[in-house]
């Protein structure tokens, strides 16, 4: 893509690549730890918290994902709906964008599928138009 | 009193305007004419045609106190129209500007109008004739100070002091997308925008610099805002059908301002049906009579006072790309879906 | 439409509603044109997130939004190689009649079989909420048609093979 100018700023604001690293970390044992206490309301609201969206680096973003998308994919379909029920709309939306990406893998997408139609449900069609419409992707 | 009225007048309408008794009312049925329509007994006829723009007219505003109208089109030209002996005589103003022009507005004194890098999408002028809004594709909402000494005299207090023509004196940006709309609140103390994240925000002037308040839509984008009292926000767009948001220690999302036709639900159970039906038994579906259980059948583009008093809208007109003006009560809306405006 | 289909369905449906906000805009670049941004891209700014929906790893939908204009890439389904032919020999005989399908694009997007452009005079001149249920209906049918071909082929196919068988019998 060969484009003329480019209007829109890209600022440099948020948490360092490492700082990210280092999150990830975290949140991975985080994750895996409210799982094995049978806590994976819990394990999803670490999931969500301050996802990696100031990062220019690919890799991070799809470490980051790789945890929340398995999350995801680890849940019961029973139990989707009472999870986002419990989410307010910051985590809604954060929630909606990583549905997306597992959307497009195009593997477990029954999965993804009903967490579509909860998050849908609970938070309107703004969540989608955020996922298509902020260039700050997850 | 029915909550609205309802005309069909184009196929589809990208602007219109009313003049100041509202017995006129200009519009642009997606092409780069301006239709003027007087009413008739209970019809609307086409008066004139105003054909000088040769690419799609994107705002018209209808100056009251002078009877002046103004529009604007991609072809990056402005007019303005002035009635003289029967007949709207254009004048070509120039903008020198290398983006389509999309939007015109009047000053309040109706002395001078406004119309940058990004595309502006709209603009819109402080009740004090001196500060100008604009939104634009490039995500931000900016605030100038629009002095002109030839238009404005030298007797006036720039509320921020000396600022060069063309320097913003604010600039906002909450917005992750195109900001499509902006308004000044009738006293000029707050500036509400919406944008295509389907996020709407507002900018409280009472303190410098102003602070910013923003609200995650669960709907569609708005297009168009419009200011109903100090406090309660009309908001149209994507959704088809106007939105209420007010300001009650903080601005919240209120309630959907046309809930749709009463049976709509039922209709909609039986049509889908219907639908399921059909394709049961003839191996295909009927889907092509469905239609939308709000007034406005397409996305609306313009929402404009009708009738105010005082900086409080009592009714006020919207049109769409369903090619409907449609003119609503809000008094009656209140009663009939029951929202309270503040 | 199959049960299972309806879940993947529903999500483009309600991917494209909100996509489907368009509005008319002229170029930025260059003056008195007003092309689909999606496909000249002339600005970043005009263009938004591509998102991908897919069921398995055939078939997918790429849905590619702009500020007047937005971009639906079908791959369909693919589960032999019978398959693959019959989708080719049917996308082309459409694409052949891209026209009267008004919002049918000639080439596909690389990767996908079929794709539509739908610009903002498409939604100014007919509801948007039908040209949603185009598209989904189209996907539904196409799928449909692919099958049933596929069915009449191995029809024939039995047909041909006992009349060949007969002389043996």
């Amino acid at each position: 893509m060969n484009y003329e100018d480019d209007n829109v700023e890209t600022q440099s604001v948020g948490k360092s690549d490492a700082e990210y690293k280092s999150d990830i970390s975290n949140r991975e044992k985080e994750v895996t730890k409210a799982l094995n206490m049978g806590k994976p309301q819990d394990a999803l609201a670490v999931a969500l918290a301050d996802p990696p969206i100031y990062t220019k680096t690919a890799a991070i973003k799809d470490q980051n994902a790789t945890i929340v998308l398995n999350l995801l994919g680890s849940f019961k379909e029973k139990d989707v709906e009472t999870s986002v029920e419990s989410l307010n709309d910051e985590q809604l939306d954060v929630l909606m964008k990583y549905v997306y990406r597992g959307l497009a893998v195009g593997e477990n997408s029954a999965i993804f599928f009903k967490w579509h139609e909860c998050v849908l449900k609970k938070g309107g069609m703004g969540t989608i138009i955020r996922v298509i419409s902020e260039k700050k992707t997850v | 009193m029915s909550a609205y009225d309802i005309d069909h007048l184009a196929q589809c309408i990208t602007a219109h305007a009313w003049n100041a008794d509202r017995s006129r009312v200009a519009l642009c049925p997606n092409n780069n004419e301006v239709h003027i329509y007087a009413k008739q007994g209970t019809s609307w006829v086409v008066e004139h045609v105003l054909a000088e723009h040769d690419q799609v007219v994107t705002s018209i505003d209808w100056a009251p106190k002078t009877n002046r109208i103004l529009t604007s089109s991609q072809d990056r030209n402005a007019y303005v129209w002035t009635f003289k002996d029967g007949q709207w005589k254009p004048v070509l103003v120039l903008l020198r500007i290398n983006r389509a022009a999309t939007h015109v507005k009047w000053s309040p004194q109706e002395n001078k109008f406004a119309k940058h890098k990004s595309t502006v999408l709209k603009v819109d002028w402080h009740p004090n004739n001196l500060l100008l809004a604009t939104s634009s594709s490039d995500y931000k909402v900016r605030v100038f100070d629009a002095y002109v000494k030839k238009a404005d005299g030298r007797n006036v207090t720039r509320p921020y002091g000396e600022v060069p023509f063309g320097e913003p004196i604010f600039e906002f940006d909450q917005c992750a997308s195109w900001v499509h709309a902006l308004k000044w609140s009738p006293s000029g103390s707050s500036l509400a925008f919406s944008s295509h994240d389907s996020t709407f925000a507002v900018a409280n002037f009472a303190t410098n610099p102003p602070t910013v308040e923003k609200v995650r839509l669960r709907g569609l984008p708005l297009r168009d805002l419009l200011y109903i009292t100090e406090n309660s926000i009309a908001g149209v767009g994507y959704d088809c059908a106007p939105i209420l948001i007010t300001n009650q220690n903080g601005w919240k999302y209120s309630d959907e301002m046309d809930k749709g036709s009463d049976n709509a639900g039922a209709a909609e159970a039986t049509s889908a049906r219907k639908l399921f039906q059909n394709k049961v038994d003839l191996g295909e579906s009927k889907s092509s009579d469905k239609k939308l259980t709000t007034v406005h059948q397409n996305c609306v583009t313009t929402i404009v006072p009708f009738k105010s008093v005082g900086g409080v809208v009592s009714d006020f007109s919207t049109s769409g790309l369903d090619g409907n003006i449609v003119i609503w009560h809000v008094k009656a809306l209140e009663a009939k879906n029951k929202f309270k405006v503040i | 439409m199959s049960l299972a289909q309806v879940p993947y369905l529903n999500c483009i449906r309600n991917t494209l509603t909100a996509s489907m906000c368009l509005q008319n805009f002229g170029s930025q670049i260059v003056e008195r044109h007003n092309k689909p941004e999606v496909e000249v891209k002339t600005s970043k700014e005009l263009v938004l997130n591509p998102v991908i929906i897919a069921r398995n790893k055939a078939e997918r939908v790429l849905i590619e939004t702009s500020i007047n204009s937005i971009r639906i890439s079908v791959s369909i389904k693919k589960s032999d190689e019978v398959d693959v032919i019959l989708a080719k020999k049917f996308v082309r005989f459409l694409v052949q009649r891209a026209e009267s399908f008004i919002i049918l694009r000639r080439k596909p997007v690389e990767g996908y079989d079929i794709s539509f452009l739908v610009t903002n005079f498409h939604t100014e001149s007919m509801f948007k909420h039908k040209l949603v249920d185009f598209i989904i209906q189209f996907m539904e049918d196409i799928d449909k048609e692919v099958s049933d071909l596929k069915l009449t082929l191995n029809a024939r196919g039995r047909i041909i093979a006992s009349e060949y068988l007969k002389n043996f019998a």
